[in-house]
């Protein structure tokens, strides 16, 4: 984490630098299982944009 | 019978009536002029007001009118919308401090469209910094105050939007929605606000908050003003690629289509990230049980694990603001409010994978949604807000801070976010009040672009419920 700290060009003190790898710990480990179950090589952002045009009813 | 007050009427009733020239532009802008006066030192929902240059923009709107030229069914109304819609020339502060002198240097497409429409600007309102905040409140400008109890919260981050509209200061405002923004006080204040499908709107020349989650919508005190206002800014928009070519109903036109042989879904979640309180629960059933009247089809309906697509809201929205706001954090953090500057600060250590993650992830939660809740039903209805309102007070993370706050704060947007990343439409209408006199919002969502059926199920609501009617004094 300090290491990522240096490479943005941030400043923490060690107590908030504890807070936010358990921060960013939570959310790195609910959207890699969440990719993990659904992710395929072929899966790109733009398909949410076409998938919306495509479940429209009107 | 007509209240003489021209201010309480809708919207669509003070276009009509300016149409047909019983009233006129000027009249109507002194009304909510003067009732401005009265509620701005209680609610503290504009930001700026620009009396002159509205009375003088109504003025012309008369002028035009009077040479039988009508721009459309806006035609002289007054609206203000939150302070992130850019006005070439003029300033913009995103309710912020860093941009208290900023000036804005093109126009929003939305308010071009709404110029467009004859809509006359009263001002800029209240929000939460750079819209980041789900209750109203603002360090830097004064809090937004609830104008039901001037002790609660607004919800957020369209704050002044919803105090301005509740209030009868203005008949329509323009709110955003990044995880709630404007069903949550739209929910909070007794009004309508709608969030229309991802690129429905055109995001151009409005602060971004995440510009994967962001949408711009209308808040109002009724369906039908709300359905007029969204048909006057919805529609592709060159300077936004997110924004579909599909073409914009006649929202107004559809209203009256009723409900009886739709099927409702009905969803009460008492699992996931916040428990929904059995009051809130019970005033929702009623709203459920009242479309059952009218001849809807209600079934209950389960909503997916909302954990992963949240943690994945969260991670987009981390990072894009954080991309967007890396030079004000590093040259002058200082001028964030904390819970602000604390909110975006993961956003610089997530991996760039796990962000493209998260975006690859929404078409599969969208599937998963549409398979699980809406297959065989046409909308589902949820509560907006799962909890009684709470006041600024108890929800001042600047002041008090604490996990016990912190959550509370997280929790306004557990029924609202979700649909902000599967990017569905969803509106908030009035339902009820909770036991301490607070609105509370009913929720409809429905498959994407289905923004019109929406519209009638709370029109057909509104004609059966008394709610929407009734004013703070």
């Amino acid at each position: 984490m300090k290491d990522i700290l240096k490479l943005q060009g941030l400043q923490h003190d060690e107590k908030r630098l504890a807070e936010l790898t358990a921060e960013v710990q939570v959310l790195n480990d609910a959207v890699r299982k969440a990719a993990e179950a659904r992710l395929t090589f072929d899966d790109e952002p733009a398909a949410f944009a076409s998938l919306m045009e495509r479940e429209a009813r009107t | 019978m007509r209240n003489d007050d021209i201010a309480l009427w809708d919207l669509s009733e003070v276009a009509d009536a300016i149409a047909a020239k019983r009233i006129s532009s000027v009249e109507a802008t002194e009304a909510c002029l003067a009732r401005i006066n009265v509620w701005q030192p209680r609610v503290n929902a504009f930001l700026r007001l620009y009396k002159d240059k509205a009375l003088a923009q109504a003025k012309a709107m008369d002028a035009e009118l009077a040479t039988g030229k009508r721009r459309g069914p806006l035609h002289g109304v007054p609206m203000a919308h939150k302070d992130m819609y850019y006005r070439k020339g003029e300033l913009s502060t995103g309710g912020s401090a860093i941009r208290k002198d900023w000036v804005a240097p093109v126009t929003a497409t939305t308010l071009e469209k709404l110029d467009a429409a004859g809509v006359v600007e009263l001002g800029f309102l209240n929000m939460a910094e750079f819209a980041a905040g789900p209750t109203g409140h603002n360090v830097h400008h004064g809090h937004c105050r609830n104008p039901w109890d001037q002790s609660r919260v607004t919800g957020g981050s369209s704050s002044g939007s919803g105090a301005s509209v509740a209030a009868r200061l203005v008949y329509g405002a323009l709110g955003s929605d990044t995880g709630g923004s404007i069903r949550l006080p739209a929910a909070a204040c007794g009004v309508v606000g709608m969030k229309a499908t991802y690129g429905r709107v055109s995001r151009a020349g409005a602060v971004a908050r995440s510009w994967s989650l962001d949408h711009v919508g209308p808040l109002t005190r009724t369906i039908r003003d709300n359905a007029r206002m969204l048909a006057a800014i919805a529609g592709a928009d060159p300077n936004d690629s997110t924004t579909s070519e599909k073409p914009v109903p006649d929202y107004e036109a559809g209203l009256e289509g009723g409900v009886a042989g739709l099927k409702i879904g009905l969803a009460l979640p008492k699992e996931g990230l916040v428990p929904l309180d059995p009051a809130i629960g019970a005033v929702v059933q009623a709203a459920a049980d009242a479309l059952g009247k009218l001849g809807a089809k209600i079934t209950p309906v389960t909503l997916p694990d909302f954990t992963a697509l949240y943690r994945a809201a969260e991670v987009m929205v981390k990072c894009e603001a954080a991309a967007m706001h890396r030079p004000w954090m590093e040259k002058t953090p200082e001028l964030y409010a904390n819970q602000v500057r604390t909110r975006m600060e993961a956003g610089f250590f997530i991996p760039a994978t796990q962000y493209i993650d998260a975006l690859r992830l929404r078409p599969h939660f969208v599937k998963e949604f549409l398979s699980m809740s809406m297959e065989g039903v046409d909308a589902v209805i949820l509560p907006a807000i799962p909890f009684p309102l709470p006041t600024i007070e108890e929800t001042d993370t600047e002041e008090q801070g604490g996990p016990a706050v912190l959550k509370m704060v997280a929790g306004f947007t557990g029924l609202t976010r979700p649909f902000n990343t599967l990017g569905v439409p969803a509106l908030s209408v009035p339902c009820g009040f909770d036991r301490n006199g607070a609105p509370i919002g009913l929720q409809l969502v429905g498959r994407p672009f289905d923004e019109g059926l929406l519209y009638r199920i709370g029109h057909a609501y509104q004609g059966t419920t008394d709610f929407h009617t009734k004013v703070p004094s």
